[in-house]
């Protein structure tokens, strides 16, 4: 005879291992990325982060293409370095004021937030989290393109001489890439923070850089060409800070070039930390328990 | 399931909201099929399951919706023809107001002035002060809780003292003394004539209130009236009793033997569960038997004529 | 499970908390042990002040709370890998799957994957909605709503559940269901409840014991069976005229209060039997006879004053 037997049904308790409260911030930071690429969305979320990541590798990957198809041919004339970054910038730009608001307003409004304060996250490492992520897609921006620059100019031959050098390449363009990603990307999640709704943020942060653009120009138009209001131009500031870190003088007519460099990396930095400090201080204030 | 009708009676002249063969269909999507009511004065309760059709309903009550066929009067008139009857109606519904920047008066006063009203600051002081909130508040309207946005609503409704009421959800959000004043100011509506409609999901709330209901399930009028005698007409579902006495063994012998109950059970030492398909008959019986057999009687519970049983019968579930 | 039977699952005392000149808490005692216990007061008692704090999302000002053995505020992360919440509000991410948005919460409670995508589909089926795990929550009813949240906060298998308001906009029959659901999470799964609402009667149906905060601090605490009393008189209704059987038993010697068409006899040795023996004699349908007990209503309504 065979036996019969009623299995337990219903809810089982987990008594297996938990991960620690960090690992719920790398959880957070990967959903986050998933999120604002419109990965597991609609199409029509996808198209807006696409364009932007076409716009900042096209020119490389074209560049690359070349230089495979053409292998030493006398038309891959290597400009400075610092000069793909101002395609890289507008790029970011158009990331940072389209794409990212998603990461943080949207869980405002869809009262994701509240979900996640009774998670082990808080609001400062939920905050960590978010901007990790944006960080990361921007990062992948900034220092996407020039690596593979970098690499075919190795391959043509043509790239940093030695070892040494090589590496030091390699620092730069980390840190210009990483400095850009963080610079937009607190300008960005700042803004957020005070906009429940996603097409607002991007509205302002479509137009802070537009009118410092206007302003510092404006400024130093009427003070005969004085390079320091140029530093209140966000797109010039960050140019400028990756001729900086390159050690390279911007070619372009009316760039910053006179002002020390200490003064620019300052003015760079601070801008960070204010829109950090102001992204936490804000959160803070938002009522959540509802 | 066939409709359940004391209504024959109670449709007369004087019935202040009348639906006759009201059918509402959107596309192809059927929201209300061929319902026929007459409701006077005094407050009733409109229940249904969620997707029942009872928003759509309403809208029709207040003229807001027109009938796909079958007309709808209120006071003889047709809501949607008739200005003069659409300024007797007044109507909270259940979502949330947009008007969030507006002052509580202010809000009031809006409705007041679209009415026509004559003093419209008057009226809307009145309104807010019957609702017992603060016509003096100066705070905006998206800074209420849920329970004050509920009374402001109902402020709005009767600003222009209408003659019929239509309330949607009005108890959701409301704490238990808030509830009790709401359910109280309904009464006094009722008092001074009017016609309340009142949809509500609290069936534990509406058994105070009132226990007149219109019952709507998937579209259609499953019942209409005192919700006690729907109980009773419920006759292929034997009424299940519970007693309590010092001898439940006696006692069942005994409403066995004058054949009231259809079956019984022996529960705990003193408890006894009773299925009776002629609850008037019991009622009077048990009383008699259990004088008759010296059996104290210690507590008798109906298990199921509670409007929760009723509601659950009637849609079926 | 709490498995330590001497520590509460929630431990208050002397809790205060305001926001700026806003004294919400005045300190606040109670002791909140295993079972489903409910959450009472009235609209801007303190009960969302009160959960912000076990949740640990805000420092108190003052007293000591303990929650699961621990300070909320001092190790809230740690915690609130143990607590499981579903918010009043029904806004979820109408875009994401419900089975997407489960699996995330759990995950973020320190589930693995593979285990929080499994668990996750369990919750979902759990609550009754396995065969509309895969749509998007912007496309579901309130009641399904509901029971996401319900499946969010339960997928992770929590020692402590926090339910606020879990059957606002739910109709009778889902919120019979919903209901159910809770009392088998706090009696089979083993889960302890702490059920925030406004509907005394859903509290009296599942809860274990109450907890009703009242101008700051709790007015009252404890298990719902104390609530009985059956010295306080007999209710009794009938089919028939009330006023006529409240005359003829006043008029023999019983002491009678009249409401509605509920009569209130005061207890006495022979009251039973002369209710009885009166009604018999009227003819009249005896429709209900219990002793009178203190709702949770009168309770309510007392300490809210």
């Amino acid at each position: 005879m065979s036996e019969a037997r009623i299995h337990a049904r219903g809810y089982l308790a987990y008594e297996g291992p938990r991960h620690s409260p960090s690992r719920a911030m790398c959880n957070l930071a990967y959903h986050t990325v998933q999120r604002v690429l419109g990965l597991k969305r609609s199409n029509w979320q996808k198209v807006l982060p696409a364009l932007t990541l076409i716009i900042a590798f096209m020119p490389a990957i074209v560049f690359v293409g070349l230089a495979v198809l053409l292998p030493g041919s006398e038309e891959l004339e290597l400009g400075e370095s610092g000069e793909y970054y101002v395609i890289i910038v507008g790029a970011l730009y158009l990331f940072a004021a389209f794409v990212a608001p998603e990461a943080v307003c949207t869980d405002r409004r869809s009262g994701m937030l509240g979900l996640y304060m009774a998670s082990p996250l808080n609001r400062n490492t939920y905050l960590v989290s978010k901007f990790a992520a944006i960080v990361g897609v921007l990062a992948f921006m900034t220092i996407g393109p020039p690596l593979l620059m970098l690499i075919a100019y190795t391959l043509e031959g043509v790239g940093p001489d030695g070892v040494v050098d090589w590496l030091a390449e390699l620092g730069r363009l980390l840190s210009a890439g990483l400095l850009m990603a963080v610079f937009w990307g607190s300008l960005s999640i700042a803004v957020s923070c005070l906009f429940e709704r996603r097409t607002r943020a991007s509205v302002v942060i479509f137009l802070i850089p537009l009118v410092s653009t206007a302003v510092g120009d404006g400024l130093s138009e009427a003070t005969e060409f004085s390079d320091s209001y140029q530093l209140i131009n966000l797109f010039s500031l960050s140019v400028e800070t990756v001729y900086r870190i390159y050690g390279q003088v911007n070619p372009v007519e009316g760039a910053i070039v006179r002002i020390d460099t200490w003064l620019v990396f300052a003015v760079t930095s601070g801008l960070i930390v204010a829109s950090c400090w102001f992204a936490c201080w804000r959160y803070q204030q938002i009522e959540i328990e509802r | 399931m066939s409709a359940i009708s004391l209504s024959s009676t109670e449709i007369s002249p004087t019935s202040m909201v009348q639906a006759a063969g009201v059918s509402k269909w959107f596309g192809d999507l059927v929201a209300v099929s061929d319902v026929s009511f007459g409701i006077g004065a005094g407050v009733t309760a409109l229940l249904g399951p969620n997707g029942a059709g009872k928003s759509t309903l309403l809208r029709i009550i207040c003229g807001l919706a027109r009938p796909s066929k079958g007309t709808l009067t209120i006071l003889g008139k047709d809501p949607r023809r008739d200005v003069a009857v659409l300024g007797r109606i007044g109507m909270a519904p259940q979502q949330e107001t947009l008007w969030d920047q507006l002052s509580g008066l202010e809000f009031v006063q809006l409705a007041a002035q679209l009415h026509g009203l004559s003093h419209p600051v008057e009226a809307a002081r009145g309104a807010i002060a019957m609702v017992e909130l603060d016509a003096d508040d100066e705070r905006s309207l998206s800074t209420y809780s849920k329970g004050m946005r509920q009374r402001i609503k109902l402020a709005q409704a009767i600003v222009h003292d209408p003659l019929v009421v239509v309330l949607d959800e009005p108890l959701t959000g409301l704490d238990p003394r808030q509830r009790r004043a709401m359910i109280a100011l309904f009464h006094r509506l009722s008092d001074a004539g009017k016609c309340v409609i009142v949809s509500s999901h609290v069936l534990d709330e509406v058994e105070r209130f009132g226990s007149r209901v219109l019952v709507i399930a998937q579209g259609r009028l499953v019942a209409e009236g005192d919700f006690h005698k729907i109980r009773d007409l419920m006759d292929d579902r034997p009424l299940r009793i519970s007693i309590r006495s010092n001898q439940p063994r006696t006692l069942a012998i005994a409403l066995l033997e004058c054949g009231v109950i259809s079956g019984c059970e022996l529960q705990d030492p003193d408890a006894l569960v009773v299925s009776t398909s002629d609850v008037m008959f019991f009622r009077r019986a048990v009383a008699l038997a259990a004088r008759d057999h010296q059996v104290s009687l210690l507590e008798i519970r109906p298990l199921d004529d509670d409007l929760e049983s009723v509601f659950r019968y009637l849609v079926g579930q | 499970m709490s498995d330590l039977i001497d520590a509460p699952v929630i431990f208050a005392e002397g809790v205060r908390k305001s926001y700026g000149t806003n004294h919400v808490l005045l300190g606040l005692d109670c002791e909140v042990g295993s079972g489903i216990t409910g959450l009472l007061g009235a609209n801007g008692a303190g009960k969302s002040t009160l959960i912000g704090l076990i949740l640990g999302l805000r420092p108190r000002h003052g007293g000591v709370l303990s929650v699961l053995g621990v300070d909320p505020h001092q190790s809230g992360p740690e915690l609130r890998l143990r607590l499981g919440y579903a918010p009043e509000h029904h806004n979820l991410p109408g875009d994401v799957q419900a089975a997407d948005l489960v699996q995330h919460v759990a995950q973020l409670h320190g589930l693995p994957k593979r285990i929080a995508t499994e668990r996750a589909s369990n919750a979902l089926w759990q609550v009754g909605l396995g065969e509309e795990r895969f749509r998007p929550i912007g496309t579901m009813s309130t009641g399904q709503r509901q029971r996401v949240k319900m499946a969010q906060a339960l997928a992770h298998d929590p020692d402590l559940l926090l339910l606020d308001e879990p059957t606002d906009g739910l109709d009778p029959v889902q919120r019979d269901a919903m209901l159910a659901l809770i009392g088998q999470v706090g009696s089979e799964f083993g889960i302890d409840i702490l059920l925030s609402s406004h509907l005394l009667e859903e509290i009296e149906r599942v809860c274990d014991s109450v907890v009703i905060l009242a101008n700051g601090v709790v007015g009252y605490s404890g298990a719902l069976d104390d609530l009985d009393s059956p010295e306080a008189g007999m209710r009794v209704e009938v089919d028939g005229d009330s006023q006529l059987l409240a005359d003829v038993l006043e008029a023999r010697g019983a002491e009678v209060s009249i409401q509605h068409n509920s009569l209130t006899v005061s207890s006495s040795a022979t009251a039973n039997d002369l209710i009885r023996d009166t009604v018999a004699e009227l003819g009249m349908g005896l429709r209900r006879l219990e002793p009178h007990r203190t709702t949770l209503e009168d309770v309510f309504i007392e300490v809210s004053k």
